[in-house]
């Protein structure tokens, strides 16, 4: 069952790379669903912005994280820990999107309470489709923390 | 019950004193009336009429009165003297005596008055009365004696019998109804280790306290019960802890019981010294580790035990009446036996069964070692003991030779001879030490003292702490003493110090030798000296050690490299499918840009393509580059440092003019030994690096200098731009890492450049404060400078 009407879901792009940013976005843009991105490149930025300090000070809380692992400045791995760590952040689902399969990273994230563990498609339109998936899911069928 | 004929010996003592004077008192009374009826009637005549002529004679001073009384007197005596018919008779001659003195006429018999009729009728009265009585006391007297003398005969019989039962071995008690001894003889007092005074008139409960705790009391209640006699054979067990055996009869009495008891203990014993004699007898006799060989006095067999048997292989049958113990002994023993006696004995002793016996023979102990020869003619030693048998008399009936297999005996010896021998080897090769329980020297051999240097006199009384090296510890000690104390023995290398202070190891072995008293008595060390192995041990384990030392570097670095490697195809695999991933987003998208009739986004999505294919091809480079920075060297070369920096500076010209960057140098040291191009490469990124991320300042001012640090030279490279943060200053020099987006750099210049420090022996790292700038090191180590020609040896780092 759809409950409606709801706001949209605020969504937090962690994405160095700004061609997978676009194609995370555009992705997105195509499904139904009403949602707004935020978009940071590194994982000092999205910690600063889910603890609406320096410059996110006036951030709104995301409703989930879609968040690469191989950041500048602060990692993946540290950003997931730090936000599951958090016992104000920790109900925020994280969904990490990666281009690794590693078993070393897989185990990291879901040690650290990861929602969601998925990997970066390297076939034609599949980026898209998993996107698009994602956006239902976490738009339309998931319901957010109370 | 003290009445009782059966009484105590006090009370058969006073029976014998009345016994005696019942004897004389049976004399007294004893036999009929004094006289024959003859004789008194004769005597009542002639008393009567002696009284008659008595009267007659006092007839004239008496003036014819007639005194009648004293016819009263030979009527008493006859009838005292003759019984009652010699009484009646003088009292009838009385009476006609008195009649006539009272009759006229010379004497009238008629009585002149009646008073004296009286008196004669009271002489016939007294008469018969007298005579009746004294009959009656006869009679009397007659039983009395007859009564006395059958008691005295009879005491007379008893008193023997009083005597034995009181004197006798066999005990007897009676025991009352109430359980009180009612008798007791000395030998029943005896056998209850009491007196008879202690137990007469005591209950048996208060003489012997616990009694009807005993089987024996049962029985004594069973027959007070029952009235029926038992009889028990008992071993008491007496208050002081000795013991007896007694057979008590015990049996019903008037009074309660009678128990008659006979100690038999010596009986007993006897008995079982005879049944153990009796056993021993035919232990010996049937035993078949003695042999028994009993002859006559000629020497020839009687007797051949079922030892003899088992050890000779003769059956019995064989040698009885046939054989004499010398025709079954080595013929050549008995001649030398023979002659080495007659020597002993300064007589001539013949070869044969004499020679086995003439010491015996001669009341001599003999007992020696003879060898015996089967039947089957195999021979064995025994040790026999040779006995003369005599009678009575003193004369040899003959001989009784008991021997027994003395191979276990021998072999004892020549196992000893054999400890010897090896107790000679060991002291010959072996370090050796005694010590008392306490651990004190008592011996020591000779290699002791020669490996210690201490003589016998240094060591004796001391303990091994002397030669302690203190290589050992406590606890090492501590297990050693435990376990040899608790009779184990232990084994252990030890090291020790000799008295010229050299060490010397010894694998040692501890024996402790046990005393009675399960304690231990004396410890024996048996030590080896095994310096030369440990020393050979000693340097094994440092090449082992060495060795191990250098697999664990190798270790460690094939570790290091390994985790470079896995690193580096980590990020390799996800720097190479970034770029992947965006050529095939944006390709998919083409089509239905395409579709959508927009050209623009069609455009952008193929230049979004092209760059990531770039982006995967500089990877590509990069990569390959990095891999030809460790393989490919070229020759180190004398560098100089400003000709490079020149260079560097050159290239990033443009950028650096952009931003308004002061370059400064400080080359403390002006030339460099290193690869040419791998140096203007680390210039190159290291510069490129500043003024990209370390040029935010207002003022930009980048340094670049050189200074000598041991055998290295330190290139710096410092910036006044915002910094790095203490997290990322590792990282940083991670490949594919960067601190910015991914447009902003490649993420492998730091990378490069760390690698080509460790290439020329050196490294890379970097030194900032966030808001204060950020100082990158790089460390170049330089060969030797050979002072002759003072150039440097180019050639080592090449190596």
């Amino acid at each position: 069952m759809i409950n409606s009407p709801r706001r949209p879901v605020h969504i937090l792009l962690v994405e160095d790379d700004e061609d997978h940013a676009d194609l995370i976005q555009r992705a997105l843009c195509e499904n139904q669903g009403d949602h707004c991105v935020s978009h940071v490149f590194n994982g000092e930025d999205a910690i600063a912005f889910v603890r609406r300090t320096g410059s996110h000070a006036a951030a709104e809380r995301p409703d989930v994280i879609l968040l690469d692992l191989n950041l500048p400045r602060k990692s993946g791995h540290e950003v997931l820990e730090e936000i599951k760590h958090d016992p104000d952040l920790r109900s925020i689902p994280v969904v990490v999107l990666t281009t690794s399969r590693a078993d070393v990273d897989r185990e990291r994230a879901y040690t650290a309470h990861v929602n969601s563990y998925l990997v970066k498609p390297l076939d034609l339109g599949k980026l898209d489709e998993m996107i698009r998936q994602l956006k239902t899911y976490w738009t339309v069928w998931n319901e957010p923390p109370v | 019950m003290n009445g009782s004929p059966l009484d105590n010996r006090s009370h058969a003592n006073t029976v014998s004193g009345s016994t005696r004077r019942g004897i004389t008192e049976a004399r007294w009374f004893h036999g009929p009336i004094p006289l024959a009826p003859r004789q008194g009637y004769l005597f009542a005549v002639v008393a009567t009429a002696a009284t008659l002529g008595l009267r007659l004679a006092l007839d004239g001073p008496m003036e014819g009165q007639p005194t009648l009384v004293m016819f009263t007197l030979p009527i008493m005596l006859s009838a005292y003297l003759g019984g009652l018919r010699a009484g009646l008779l003088a009292t009838v001659l009385s009476f006609l005596a008195a009649s006539y003195y009272l009759l006229p006429p010379l004497h009238s018999f008629a009585v002149a008055a009646p008073a004296e009729r009286w008196q004669q009728f009271f002489i016939a009265l007294a008469g018969v009365f007298i005579s009746v009585l004294n009959e009656a006391l006869h009679r009397a007297r007659r039983r009395a004696g007859i009564a006395t003398h059958e008691r005295v005969q009879a005491e007379t019989r008893l008193l023997p019998l009083q005597q034995s039962i009181a004197g006798m071995l066999e005990g007897i008690q009676i025991i009352d109804r109430d359980w009180r001894y009612a008798y007791v003889n000395a030998a029943a007092a005896r056998h209850g280790r009491h007196s008879p005074a202690d137990l007469m008139g005591r209950t048996m409960m208060e003489c012997y306290p616990g009694i009807q705790a005993t089987p024996l009391f049962r029985d004594i209640a069973a027959v007070m019960e029952t009235r029926s006699p038992r009889q028990v054979q008992n071993e008491f067990t007496f208050a002081g802890g000795s013991m007896g055996w007694f057979e008590l009869s015990i049996e019903p009495d008037p009074n309660g019981i009678l128990i008659r008891s006979m100690d038999i203990t010596a009986h007993k014993r006897a008995q079982d010294a005879l049944i153990r004699a009796g056993v021993l007898q035919n232990a010996i006799f049937s035993s078949a580790t003695f042999s028994c060989i009993a002859t006559d006095a000629k020497g020839v067999i009687q007797i051949f035990n079922v030892g003899a048997e088992r050890m000779l292989g003769y059956a019995a049958a064989d040698v009885l009446n046939k054989a004499t113990p010398a025709d079954i002994s080595d013929p050549q023993e008995v001649i030398a036996r023979a002659a080495a006696l007659s020597v002993e004995l300064g007589t001539r002793i013949t070869p044969g069964f004499e020679a086995l016996v003439s010491k015996a023979s001669r009341g001599i102990e003999d007992i020696y070692e003879l060898t015996y020869i089967r039947k089957d003619g195999s021979r064995f030693p025994a040790i026999v003991s040779i006995t003369a048998l005599r009678d009575e008399h003193g004369g040899i009936i003959g001989y009784l030779l008991i021997g027994t297999d003395n191979r276990a005996r021998k072999q004892i010896e020549e196992a000893q001879r054999e400890n010897q021998a090896l107790l000679r080897s060991i002291h010959l090769h072996a370090i050796v030490s005694v010590t008392d329980r306490r651990g004190c020297i008592v011996d020591v051999n000779e290699s002791f003292c020669k490996i210690s240097g201490y003589s016998r006199e240094e060591l004796l009384g001391h303990t091994h702490s002397v030669v302690s090296s203190g290589v050992q510890d406590r606890v090492f000690w501590t297990q050693m003493w435990r376990t040899i104390a608790s009779g184990q023995p232990w084994r252990g290398e030890i090291c020790n110090r000799a008295k010229d202070g050299s060490l010397y190891w010894v694998d040692s072995i501890i024996s402790p030798f046990m005393g009675e008293d399960g304690q231990a008595k004396r410890y024996m060390s048996i030590r080896m000296d095994i310096t030369a192995r440990k020393c050979a041990e000693e340097a094994l384990l440092k090449a082992a050690a060495l060795h191990s030392a250098a697999q664990a570097a190798r270790g460690a670095e094939l570790d290091r490299k390994n985790s470079e490697m896995e690193q580096l195809v980590y990020t390799v695999s996800h720097d190479l499918k970034s770029p992947l991933v965006t050529i095939l987003g944006f390709a998919s998208h083409v089509g239905s840009d395409l579709a959508a009739g927009e050209p623009l986004k069609v455009l952008e999505d193929t230049d979004r393509i092209i760059r990531a294919a770039n982006r995967l091809k500089g990877h590509i480079d990069e990569l390959l580059e990095l891999g030809r920075i460790g393989r490919v060297a070229q020759k180190p070369e004398v560098v100089d440092l400003d000709t490079a920096l020149d260079q560097a500076v050159d290239d990033c010209q443009s950028a650096a003019k952009d931003l308004h960057v002061t370059i400064v140098r400080r080359l403390d040291v002006p030339t460099i030994v290193a690869d040419k191009h791998r140096l203007h490469q680390v210039f190159q990124n290291l510069l490129s690096n500043a003024i990209k991320h370390g040029c935010s300042n207002p003022a930009p001012r980048i340094e670049v200098g050189s200074i000598a640090h041991g055998q290295e030279v330190r290139l710096f490279i410092r910036d006044n731009g915002p910094g790095i943060a203490v997290e990322h200053q590792d990282r940083i020099f991670g490949l594919f890492q960067h601190l910015g987006t991914r447009s902003d750099s490649s993420g492998v210049g730091l990378t490069h450049v760390r690698r080509i420090a460790e290439v020329h022996g050196g490294r890379a790292w970097v030194e900032s404060t966030p808001g204060a700038g950020a100082t990158f090191w790089v460390s170049i180590s330089q060969p030797h400078v050979d002072p002759a020609t003072s150039q440097p040896q180019v050639e080592a780092i090449a190596s």
